[in-house]
């Protein structure tokens, strides 16, 4: 399965309290062309990292 | 909370580069984009369905998502909007999905906390893969250079359709990129029993961390025919997307050692996926 999609903020945050998380697969949102929101992660050397805020801490672009 | 107001609309967004898995090749995708208003805050959240996988269509969630079917927000407090979409949503998964996450933004908001801290933070940073969809050996290298040269550990590499060439790819991967980098594989459901052994044997110099769904969905119960130190190394995906499969894949005895959990077939954060039930225990999942 290989969505390419805006969820992934959504997950970013999902995956980081279930202690059995041993794999990230979080890239679908890379390829797009284009995005709807900022914030909610950053990639830093290959790692995910959550921009901090409430909630999923994203803003709508436009 | 109180939802006011809601929208929803088709967002369609271009690809970088065109993408090519075992099953299809892509360069655009659809989504569906919902926004709750609740007094000054939004909640926002996104479906992308896979129709392939969850048999959801863009038109199913397009319909499950009509306004008049989103009504009960309006009217039920966040459990009673959970259970209805747990209830009513059950054919729809990125439908549910793309409702929840954006409640769970709203009620995260309303506590002052992150959704991670919502929920309660367990990992601080974890890297991600980043994937090279199937193409020749010197576009794949070209392309793990690329993402190698952008800071990422761990590549997924997407295999299903040719396995001469799917094993000249990793050897030819690993040759290049070297012990550093970490290497993931999906065949997504395009090999047999057979290939799959000998795609292993062949290929086992790649040091490839695991493989996702190298079999078709159903095929399930053939995955226990296969070594146990294959089967420790398959992640299971297409085959996976309720707790029912959940189970059937750990009993009686396990078919793979990994799950892949994806919010769009689970049908989002309040789905059983995220509480570690009890059942999985025993197999050493926790």
């Amino acid at each position: 399965m290989d969505e390419k999609d805006q969820y992934r903020r959504g997950f970013a945050h999902g995956v980081r309290f279930c202690s059995a998380t041993r794999f990230l697969d979080l890239d679908g949102s890379f390829d797009l062309g284009r995005d709807l929101v900022e914030g909610g992660f950053t990639v830093e050397n290959g790692e995910l990292l959550l921009t901090g805020g409430t909630g999923l801490g994203v803003r709508l672009l436009g | 909370m109180k939802i006011d107001r809601l929208e929803v609309w088709k967002e369609s967004f271009a690809l970088v580069r065109p993408y090519t898995i075992a099953f299809r090749t892509i360069s655009e995708v659809d989504n569906l984009i919902i926004k709750l208003h609740s007094g000054a805050r939004i909640g926002l959240g996104a479906a992308s369905p896979e129709r392939f996988v969850t048999g959801e269509s863009l038109e199913a969630t397009e319909l499950a998502l009509k306004p008049e079917r989103l009504e009960f927000l309006k009217t039920s407090n966040f459990e009673q909007s959970l259970a209805h979409l747990q209830k009513e949503f059950r054919t729809t998964p990125a439908a549910r999905a793309a409702v929840e996450i954006a409640l769970f933004d709203l009620i995260a908001q309303e506590a002052g906390k992150s959704l991670v801290d919502y929920f309660g933070r367990k990992h601080e940073r974890l890297p991600t893969s980043i994937t090279i969809g199937i193409k020749g050996v010197q576009e794949t290298l070209d392309e793990a250079e690329e993402y190698i040269g952008r800071g990422f550990k761990v590549l997924k590499v997407k295999l299903g359709k040719d396995m001469e060439l799917d094993i000249e790819r990793v050897l030819k991967l690993r040759e290049a990129v070297g012990n550093g980098v970490r290497m993931r594989l999906d065949m997504n459901q395009g090999y047999d029993p057979k290939q799959v052994v000998d795609f292993w044997e062949r290929a086992k110099a790649a040091q490839f961390e695991f493989v996702e769904q190298p079999m078709l969905a159903a095929a399930t119960g053939t995955l226990r025919g296969l070594p146990a130190h294959i089967r420790k190394k398959i992640a299971a995906d297409e085959s996976l997307l309720s707790p029912d499969d959940a189970k059937a894949l750990v009993s009686p005895e396990p078919a793979c050692g990994i799950f892949n959990i994806k919010l769009m077939k689970c049908g989002g954060p309040s789905s059983e996926a995220r509480r570690s039930p009890k059942w999985l225990r025993p197999m050493g999942w926790n």
